[in-house]
């Protein structure tokens, strides 16, 4: 009796062992209901079929406008977790099961991650007859090597998205310096101590970043065999003190990115402002909708008005994944999704995205009032913003990894469990630069 | 009149099970097979694709550009697991976490257990089924409604506490609420019908000796339950090792649970977020061994209590 058990024992322990290949395997049960992406080129006349995992708002549309006027190269369209909430893992997980999408929404942020995981296909031929249609800039984000790994789509160019109501209530204007925002705060808890100017949210680290990139830092890049990994240089400290003074002071509320305490906060009005990327327009829409009419976007703050560089955060390019037999038919529709007017002036209007086409600063759509923003032409204020851009901002080899160590280190510290989000910068360094070595990869020094 | 009854209970049982004679295998056949076909193929396979797994690295040089390369590491992964402070830390926290969760759940199943079993309980079957409800909520699901009484500004509850549920110190025990809720029910159950099997003549005797009912529960049911007091020990030290729903989902709300809260946490950021398969099944394979060892140890200690007789 009693070795009996011993054995059930063991077999219940090893349960946990199957847990982790199934969860590889999740995917792989997800995509084998839809049509696989591995189907053989249309067998003689019969359509292509692709698969197209994403999740911006808006893509499924686009999917359905190209199949109504493409009999011959059909795309099914899968909404996925935004990647870093689990999109990516599905993808990742399905290029190692051999059943990958042919086509994926890949954040400009985690293409070279995806790329050392040798998930990408070179689709340096098919893309080249496209490329004059986009700004030059964005191309350099989809190439690594001389290759080129992604159709470019929208970019982040940040903003602030305030409560107008409230600022108006309170007489208090509108920050142009993030100094004035530091000041803004101050008086708004004193006339009501319910509000905050903002909620920080330390553990969304492209936030961050893009706040980073504003003052100029540069955490990844290459140099020559190497990569260069610095997400504790001056300029980032300087943006994390800032943070840490305003979390001292109590003047913003610390909560979890996307946390439905978060967006209650943000109903509820305990929260006047988001500086953030453009495609949060579209976010604020669908995950406030009550507050309607009641918000506006001012530029974001800048830290010298003399020079006012603005952040980048976000930017989703379409990749082809490894497997996909059908590279230049995907190729075809990724470049059309992104540079078709009346297609991209879709994606405007439903998914908040912002063009990166030469031209696409004309769409109609650019130049449209939103009733959630009191019929402001907010668009027309990123695309002040997106000249003050500086597109030297590079992502690294680990970025998953990373970015959960950020996560941690960052809400330790927002929180008063430890340390400043100065010295949580220091760790997330040290931490950052390990994910690199441990993959085999050089840092530079 | 209480022996003659007892010896009729045990002739009923016994020759019942010696009658069926194997008539033909091929019937046993197919009724084993749905159940070996689904063992292979969802638990052997899996286990085995595991294995393997764990004794390959990917192998990467420079930039990472070029096709990343499989090879066989031999026990490298295995080494590294030990050598992952996260996978250590880890496994402390779970065993403080099953060195207090584990007992009170326990004591409070066979509390609740022999409460249902006593003389004067009434409406048993409501409150059989009430104890037992929580088990019927999927594990996830009880956990995020949890999280949302554990969240201030949320939570109904929360500000009425002197304490923030949800920080340092406080969260494990949150979490051992979370799984006591669940897991008491189903324990109680377990208990409750070995405690249905027990003669009733064996409570005559206790009865007619003099015990009354502290007596009888301390001296005839609980030593008789001891069997499922151990089957369930066991089952709770695998669960505890195994601890992954509720610090997923309150890792979502709360810094004081980090993404490598429990070893099987660990293995899946492993696995998923470094995208390193090799080294998550070794963890989880680690584990394994693991909760197969703490069980062996548990049932031997038992054993070892029993022949010292305690409490026999």
């Amino acid at each position: 009796m009693g070795k009996s058990r011993t054995i059930l024992g063991a077999a219940g322990a090893l349960v946990c062992v199957s847990l982790v290949a199934a969860c590889g395997g999740q995917a792989e049960t997800a995509s084998s209901a839809a049509p696989s992406a591995a189907a053989p080129t249309g067998a003689k006349g019969g359509p292509v079929t692709l698969e197209f995992w994403g999740w911006a708002p808006g893509y499924e549309d686009a999917v359905k406008a190209w199949n109504a006027t493409h009999p011959d190269v059909q795309v099914t369209f899968t909404q996925t977790q935004p990647g870093s909430q689990g999109g990516y893992q599905r993808m990742l997980a399905a290029v190692k099961a051999g059943n990958a999408p042919c086509l994926a929404q890949v954040g400009a942020e985690t293409l070279p991650s995806f790329l050392v995981e040798g998930a990408l296909e070179d689709i340096t031929a098919h893309a080249q007859p496209y490329n004059a249609k986009f700004q030059p800039w964005t191309l350099k984000t989809v190439t690594f090597g001389g290759k080129q790994f992604g159709v470019p789509v929208d970019s982040g160019p940040m903003g602030m998205f305030y409560r107008k109501d409230i600022f108006d209530k309170h007489g208090i204007e509108v920050p142009k310096t993030w100094d004035e925002f530091a000041a803004a705060g101050e008086k708004l808890r004193k006339a009501d101590p319910e509000v905050s100017i903002t909620t920080f949210t330390p553990d969304d680290m492209y936030l961050f970043a893009g706040y980073a990139q504003q003052a100029g830092a540069k955490w990844f890049g290459i140099e020559g065999d190497a990569w260069h990994v610095k997400m504790n240089d001056p300029a980032s400290v300087k943006v994390a003190d800032y943070w840490q003074g305003l979390i001292d002071k109590k003047v913003v509320d610390v909560l979890p990115g996307w946390s439905d305490a978060m967006w209650k906060n943000y109903a509820d009005g305990k929260s006047a402002t988001v500086v953030g990327a453009v495609w949060m327009t579209k976010v604020l829409e669908d995950s406030v909708p009550k507050t309607t009419g009641k918000w506006a976007v001012a530029p974001m703050p800048v830290w010298d008005p003399a020079s006012p560089a603005v952040g980048n955060a976000g930017g989703s390019p379409s990749a082809v994944l490894k497997g996909c037999r059908n590279v230049k038919e995907a190729v075809d529709f990724a470049a059309w999704m992104s540079t078709d007017a009346a297609a991209f002036d879709g994606l405007i209007a439903k998914g908040g995205l912002f063009p990166v086409t030469v031209d696409g600063g004309s769409l109609p759509n650019m130049n449209a009032g939103r009733p959630f923003y009191a019929d402001q032409k907010v668009f027309q204020t990123f695309a002040e913003a997106s000249k003050n851009v500086s597109p030297d901002f590079g992502w690294g080899p680990t970025m998953p990894a990373v970015n959960a160590v950020f996560g941690e280190e960052f809400a330790k510290a927002a929180n008063g469990k430890g340390g400043t989000l100065g010295s949580a910068l220091a760790t997330i360094q040290e931490k950052a630069v390990a994910t690199v070595k441990d993959k085999g990869l050089t840092v530079a020094p | 009149m209480a022996a003659i009854q007892l010896r009729a209970d045990e002739t009923r049982a016994a020759p019942a099970r010696r009658r069926g004679r194997p008539t033909s295998n091929k019937a046993a056949f197919v009724f084993l097979l749905p159940f070996t076909v689904l063992f292979v193929v969802f638990f052997l396979v899996p286990i085995g694709y595991a294995i393997n797994e764990s004794f390959y690295r990917v192998k990467r040089s420079g930039l990472g550009f070029g096709t990343p390369e499989r090879v066989f590491s031999g026990l490298d992964n295995f080494t590294a697991v030990f050598a992952d402070g996260s996978f250590v830390a880890g496994v402390g926290r779970l065993l403080l976490f099953g060195v207090v969760q584990v007992p009170i759940m326990l004591g409070l199943s066979l509390v609740l257990a022999l409460l249902l079993d006593s003389a004067s309980a009434r409406f048993k079957g409501f409150f059989r089924l009430t104890y037992f409800l929580p088990y019927a909520v999927p594990g996830v699901i009880a956990a995020i409604v949890w999280s949302f009484l554990y969240t201030p500004d949320i939570s109904p509850v929360a500000d009425l506490l002197p304490f923030d549920l949800l920080s340092d110190n406080v969260v494990m025990w949150s979490m051992a609420n979370i799984v006591t809720w669940t897991w008491v029910g189903f324990n109680m159950l377990v208990i409750y019908a070995a405690l249905q099997s027990i003669p009733s003549s064996l409570y005559e005797a206790a009865e007619l000796d003099g015990a009354g009912g502290w007596k009888t529960a301390w001296y005839v049911k609980i030593p008789l339950v001891r069997p499922s007091l151990v089957l369930t020990g066991v089952f709770s030290i695998i669960g505890t090792l195994q601890l992954f729903n509720e610090p997923m989902v309150l890792s979502r709300i709360t810094p004081a649970v980090g993404r490598d809260y429990t070893p099987l946490m660990r293995s899946l950021q492993v696995a998923l977020d470094n995208n390193d398969y090799g080294q998550g099944t070794a963890i989880a394979l680690t584990l394994a061994v693991l909760a197969a060892g703490l069980s062996y140890l548990f049932i031997r200690l038992s054993a070892w209590l029993t022949a010292r007789g305690v409490n026999r």
